[in-house]
């Protein structure tokens, strides 16, 4: 990772209230010793004057040349970067400090935000450093950070404006994932899935006559000299697929803690997806991503390699979460008049709570395309039985009203298992999301199934 | 708050607390409303450094002193005074290094040693101004109206300076 960089900020020197109490005071009690012939007033102003005096014969003469920057431009969740300061002082400069406002889903280290350091005469470039780690997905604005620097005895600070560097985008960290069995329609050109059709590939599909165009390297001698006749070893041609994952954005259920702590919908959906296209891109298969619901996640078109896994965990990291404004309905409803190629695996993550999701993919499935859904709802919210302390993170007047959220929760429940078995019953295979294998037994049944004779509406 | 901030600010309150105890010593009649105002105003600096509370705090304590005591007569009453001198010093001083880096963050020794050397330097340089005004006042001399006249001009001259080397750095058109 190359370092940002950085922003050069620019401030005045000011009068600080101190200086101006030094100077204030120190004239005034002169002022007073010598109207009012009280030498005491003269000699307890005197300390401040003195003061004052110094402050301004010893002012800084030119503005302290500060860089601010993040020094990771990209983070992983749980990965670390520095909020850097870099100040070269000048003459009158001595004193210099730096705070960050708190930043949701951020560690600090030091966890007070903020640190200080002292320069001396003829002091080399010093660098005020806090560490700061995202815990979750999703684009971070570290900061805004206060920063000042001081001259002799406090009497002058300079003091830009507030800074805010540009969000640092974090990257989902995908959970481990891989599936055994084959896509059901590998209808590419080059990859590593098992195509119905017969070519150059690295699975057996049968030994057979040879035939006029054969290759010679591909007779297989031992049947030949049994039968007295030449055969060679037919092979399934490896193809690679295109997998379309769509990303359930319309809700965000249960509460998420980070990446060491609990997960919501919608952070085991952004895994899950950051994991399958991880797997697949690696097999060598194209892989989309479409984010429903999300503003401002554009539509990533399937590709190959290893910088398409890179775009798609941006764009990943880019999803927020809809505020259920009827904004949100019109652009889900244009978000899912979407192109499907034929043979294209659709995948969709979602926590099944949106009716128009998951009519969405039984529409996919009765225009013929292979889909799976996988539910991320967390596991410990999908009983009607959840616990008090988890109520909160269904509706914000849990506290209040116990008894009705949960009831309507088990509402919300009925209502969700009837959708999916409906889903379900029209061909829609859905599995929890557990890791490894999630997919395995659904894509060996859609294999069987794409095998079968059957109807499609186009 | 950093430990260095905490000891910081005791300071603070302790030197304006003997401040306030030194003139409630020293003056026949008290003025107990100030007192117990400045009393507040000492928990509200330490608390809040920067603000401008501070230097009511401070305008309140030399007011008090110069409202509740009479002008020094005796060598205890003198002593008396320094120590209020030194004691305001030290209030404006925690004050400022307090306001001038982040609450939570530790104050870096050097500028611990720094501040405490200019403050010792500033301690010293008062004892002078204090010398001579004890001297002053124990000779009793008759003041003369034109050096009171000059005493004031100089004052003035010296507002002026400070106020004209103050001054914010304009940009020039």
């Amino acid at each position: 990772m190359t370092t940002s960089p950085g922003r050069r900020l620019e401030a005045r020197w000011r009068v600080t209230s101190a200086h101006l109490r030094a100077l204030f005071l120190g004239l005034l009690l002169a002022g007073i010793g010598v109207l009012l012939r009280r030498p005491d007033a003269l000699v307890i102003g005197a300390p401040l004057l003195v003061v004052g005096l110094w402050a301004t014969a010893s002012r800084p003469r030119s503005a302290p040349t500060v860089v601010a920057r993040l020094v990771h431009p990209l983070l992983r969740e749980g990965q670390a970067t520095r909020w850097r300061a870099t100040i070269s002082p000048g003459p009158g400069i001595e004193e210099a400090g730096l705070a960050l406002l708190p930043t949701p889903h951020t560690e600090y280290t030091p966890g007070h935000r903020t640190t200080a350091t002292a320069f001396a005469r003829d002091d080399q470039p010093r660098s005020l450093e806090v560490i700061c780690r995202s815990t979750r997905w999703g684009r971070r604005p570290l900061g805004p950070a206060i920063l000042a620097v001081s001259g002799p005895f406090g009497a002058f600070r300079w003091e830009p404006p507030a800074v805010s560097l540009p969000a640092i985008p974090t990257v989902p960290l995908p959970d481990t994932f891989s599936a055994r069995v084959p896509v059901p329609h590998p209808d590419g050109l080059v990859g590593q899935n098992r195509s119905h059709h017969q070519g150059s590939g690295g699975e057996l599909d049968q030994i057979r006559p040879f035939r006029f165009g054969d290759r010679l390297r591909r007779v297989h001698w031992p049947v030949s000299v049994r039968t007295g006749e030449l055969h060679v070893t037919a092979t399934h041609a490896d193809q690679d697929t295109e997998i379309l994952l769509l990303v359930d954005a319309m809700h965000d259920i249960g509460q998420s803690t980070g990446i060491e702590g609990s997960s919501s919908s919608l952070d085991n959906a952004v895994r899950a997806a950051g994991a399958i296209a991880e797997h697949y891109l690696r097999s060598g298969d194209r892989v989309g991503l479409l984010v429903l619901g999300s503003r401002d996640t554009p539509h990533v078109t399937a590709a190959a390699g290893s910088n398409h896994l890179r775009r798609l965990l941006d764009v990943l990291a880019r999803v927020t979460v809809a505020d259920g404004t009827v904004s949100d309905e019109k652009r889900l409803r244009s978000q899912l008049r979407h192109h499907v190629s034929a043979g294209t695996l659709a995948i969709v993550l979602t926590p099944a709570v949106s009716p128009e999701v998951l009519a969405h993919a039984v529409a996919l499935a009765r225009r013929g395309i292979s889909v799976v859904t996988v539910d991320t709802l967390p596991a410990e919210l999908a009983s009607p039985g959840i616990p008090q302390e988890s109520l909160a993170q269904l509706a914000s007047t849990a506290d209040e009203h116990p008894t009705e959220t949960r009831l309507a929760w088990r509402l919300r429940l009925l209502e969700r298992h009837r959708e999916m078995t409906r889903a379900r019953e029209a061909g829609v295979p859905i599995v929890p999301w557990a890791g490894p294998g999630t997919l395995d037994l659904v894509l060996r049944d859609l294999g069987r199934r794409s095998r079968a004779p059957r109807v499609v509406s186009r | 708050m950093s430990r260095s901030q905490l000891v910081l600010r005791g300071l603070l309150t302790v030197a304006s607390l003997t401040f306030l105890a030194l003139t409630l010593a020293w003056s026949p009649h008290p003025i107990v409303v100030l007192a117990i105002g400045i009393v507040a105003l000492t928990v509200y600096a330490a608390v809040e450094p920067d603000s401008g509370l501070v230097t009511v705090l401070l305008g309140a304590q030399a007011l008090h002193w110069a409202a509740a005591v009479p002008v020094p007569t005796t060598t205890g009453a003198w002593v008396a005074l320094l120590g209020a001198a030194w004691s305001g010093l030290v209030l404006h001083l925690t004050a400022s290094l307090a306001a001038s880096l982040p609450g939570p963050a530790p104050v870096p020794v050097p500028s611990l040693r720094r501040w405490a050397r200019r403050g010792a330097v500033v301690a010293a340089a008062t004892v002078p101004v204090w010398a001579v005004a004890l001297l002053a006042g124990q000779e009793s001399a008759r003041g003369q109206v034109s050096l009171t006249y000059a005493a004031i001009a100089a004052i003035a001259l010296l507002a002026f300076a400070t106020w004209l080397l103050s001054r914010e750095d304009r940009p020039r058109p």
